[in-house]
């Protein structure tokens, strides 16, 4: 990746095309041809919001010339709304710090929303800079009976227009041989015209994208672009509830039951590398760390990868088919009564993967206080790490019993995710009526159009996570659990002494001392010392158990044994004592960073992990005293 | 079979190295790409993929698309005026 983009002078009045920008509406497909252009893997999705930040890649034209590809930030206008248009328009004027301006624009335009993505193309224009566009998404258009007369399009803009498909791998060829002829005269047009924005009066724009349509697509005012009888449920204000949750219900039904297989499989591979390991090898501390550490530590954390791509494969089919801005409309009257903006629902779900690009996303809200509120909000929804510490305590404590048509398991870990999400509300509820009082801002996003979700997409999206998974698990939390393996493992413990060695080494003396603080809520030193290594990745937290209950009683290793041990060694007071802490467990490292990077302030990290402390506490306190109480 | 003493040799070595890449990831950005950039000048090391992206601020925790650069400040809370423009008679 290059972030400097440069036009050098090959010939006197001529420049060679070094960068170009991709610039259009939110949910245009930019992203789609960039990863298309550079072979980079962004996330795409069917809703508008998604990219917030410009990234740059390398596209190879067919000549062998290499060009910088700018991605940026969804528009409407270049009259910026909030943060994250600011960029674009920062990037195309040439005002970003240490960046040059594009050489050339590349204007994406949804070809099934004419009318309102060439507005921004009019816009573009005034700027008077070397432009080209791309009518993306050419195949819709197209499969819809909309005819283009791309011919005459250009005549009128006065650029070169091109067809593109971005989920078609070879849907982006005709640019780049587009480019490739724009590579010797695009700088040259430029010299001595200004780049200052003029907006122009919206109604004159308008009427100008109705004369270019009637001359280059007279019936994209009539395509239909939706599905009103298929809107009329989703949306219902009732029924369309009912889908949500029934959506959600299947969501995490699947997550227990269809990875059973697959995890039992990852299980029974540990188990086998475990007692290989151990018969093999002599006895001795390599391989203590390699059977305890390694394999009891990482091993157990790699279990839960298929449960974490079936929640995905559900969140990604339902960007895909546009289905989840609709939900956001729908609970916008809900988040509404708690004070939340109706734009802080797609950084909110976003949350369910990482509270990191969740806290990213927020700069789509352009009220400062809704958006701080957000931020503040994001790491109560159930990031993908915590699923494992679930999985382990839902697997050890709870019974695969049915419930009518669905299965306990699956309802506990549904409850775990509601908790988070009313803790949210809850949270928003008091903030707005003590501290950021605001007033309501009303929830303006475009709908996208249903679509069929693309298997590529998903199968693309998947893979990328398992991947990001893995290497968590190779780097992060190995290094994190050898460490603690070392710690557990050291000092020895002095000759005669009584009880494992753990109890005598650091990680013991430093759990004991923990356990003071942890004790009321009901969590024993082993668990207190797990939640340490636990503050840099949630899932160190099943990785540190596996560890510290391996070298304590020598049990088999792996996750299985992890979740034998604990159910019989652990009250059920303890474990959903624990399970209500991780409802609202102090958040990772990385997150109060970006929290940190977002508000330039360390007051929000620092109210972050003490209001999330004390929510944590006093959660697992009322859980625990309540069911020692219920007898439990 | 590897002897105890050559399995303490290993253990050292892998516990080290452990330690230096979890203090290492775990480190402040700022820590991080100040490093990097002096490690950067270390020859041998010039070409070192990771070390460059650090150097360049990006973020260790693993996910993709959580290395953006900051945001600018936003300090307003004052909300935008949306604008509704009537459409012109046909």
């Amino acid at each position: 990746m290059n972030s400097q983009s440069a036009t050098s002078l090959d010939a006197p009045g001529r420049a060679l095309l070094r960068s170009v920008a991709l610039v259009g509406n939110p949910n245009c497909g930019k992203t789609a041809l960039f990863n298309l252009l550079t072979g980079a893997r962004q996330k795409v999705a069917n809703y508008a919001g998604v990219t917030v930040e410009r990234k740059i890649g390398i596209a190879r034209l067919p000549g062998g010339q290499s060009v910088s590809v700018i991605d940026l930030p969804g528009t409407y206008s270049l009259n910026p709304a909030s943060a994250d248009e600011a960029v674009t328009l920062e990037v195309i004027e040439g005002r970003r710090a240490g960046e040059d301006v594009p050489d050339l624009i590349i204007a994406v335009v949804d070809a099934t929303n004419l009318r309102m993505n060439l507005r921004l193309v009019l816009e573009l224009r005034r700027l008077g800079r070397p432009m080209l566009v791309a009518l993306n998404m050419a195949d819709s258009a197209r499969q819809r009976g909309l005819v283009i007369d791309t011919q005459r399009l250009a005549t009128e803009l006065g650029c070169a227009v091109v067809e593109t498909v971005g989920v078609k791998h070879d849907g982006h060829l005709a640019l780049l041989a587009e480019l490739a002829r724009d590579v010797d005269r695009s700088v040259a047009a430029q010299e001595g015209e200004s780049w200052h924005v003029e907006v122009p009066d919206a109604a004159a724009l308008q009427h100008e994208v109705k004369r270019l349509l009637a001359l280059a697509a007279p019936a994209a005012a009539k395509t239909a672009r939706f599905h009103p009888r298929l809107d009329a449920w989703v949306m219902h204000p009732v029924w369309g509830l009912v889908i949500l949750s029934v959506l959600l219900f299947v969501m995490f039904q699947a997550v227990f039951s269809w990875a059973q297989w697959p995890m039992d499989a990852i299980k029974a591979a540990m188990t086998w590398l475990g007692e290989t390991v151990t018969t093999q090898m002599a006895d001795g501390p390599l391989r203590s760390l390699l059977v305890d550490g390694a394999i009891a530590g990482a091993g157990s954390v790699l279990v839960f990868l298929p449960q974490i791509l079936i929640l995905f494969a559900f969140i990604l089919v339902l960007e895909d088919t546009g289905y989840l801005p609709r939900a956001a409309f729908l609970l916008d009257t809900l988040m509404g009564k708690v004070g939340l903006s109706g734009r802080a629902f797609i950084p909110l779900l976003s949350s369910f993967a990482c509270a990191v690009p969740a806290i990213m996303a927020t700069r789509t809200i352009s009220n400062w206080r809704d958006r701080l509120l957000t931020i503040m909000l994001a790491p109560l929804m159930t990031c993908s790490a915590r699923l494992p510490v679930y999985a382990l305590l839902i697997g050890a404590f709870v019974p695969d019993r049915a419930i009518g048509p669905f299965n306990l398991r699956g309802l506990t870990l549904f409850g775990l995710y509601a908790a988070g999400v009313l803790s949210a509300c809850g949270v928003a509820w008091v903030v707005k009526r003590v501290w950021m009082k605001s007033s309501y801002q009303p929830l303006m996003l475009e709908l996208p159009p249903y679509r069929r979700p693309s298997l590529r997409n998903l199968l693309l999206g998947l893979r990328d996570r398992a991947k990001i998974f893995l290497g968590r698990v190779g780097t992060i939390i190995f290094a994190l659990t050898v460490v603690l393996w070392f710690l557990s493992s050291w000092p020895a413990p002095p000759e005669g002494a009584a009880g494992s060695a753990i109890q005598y080494s650091f990680a013991g003396q430093i759990g004991k001392l923990l356990e003071v603080l942890f004790a009321p809520i009901g969590f024993n030193w082993q668990i207190s010392l797990a939640l340490v290594p636990g503050l840099a990745a949630r899932e160190v937290v099943v990785g540190a158990l596996g560890t510290v209950y391996s070298l304590s009683g020598g049990e088999e290793a792996g996750a299985d044994a992890l979740a034998q041990v604990i159910a019989q060694q652990w009250s059920l007071a303890t474990a959903y004592s624990l399970l209500a802490w991780f409802v609202f467990a102090p958040q990772c490292i990385s997150t109060l960073a970006a929290v940190r990077r977002e508000t330039n302030s360390w007051r929000y990290p620092a109210l972050m992990t003490a209001y999330m402390f004390v929510l944590a506490y006093a959660a697992a306190f009322v859980t625990y005293r309540v069911t020692l109480w219920l007898g439990a | 079979m590897i002897m105890p003493t050559l399995q303490m040799l290993v253990v050292t070595l892998i516990v080290v190295l452990s330690f230096a890449y979890a203090s290492w990831a775990l480190m402040p950005a700022a820590w991080r790409r100040r490093l990097a950039v002096r490690a950067l000048g270390l020859p041998g090391l010039r070409r070192n993929m990771t070390l460059q992206r650090a150097a360049r601020g990006a973020n260790s925790c693993g996910c993709d698309g959580c290395d953006g650069v900051p945001a600018a400040a936003s300090g307003s809370g004052q909300a935008q005026t949306i604008k509704i423009v009537r459409r012109a008679p046909p």
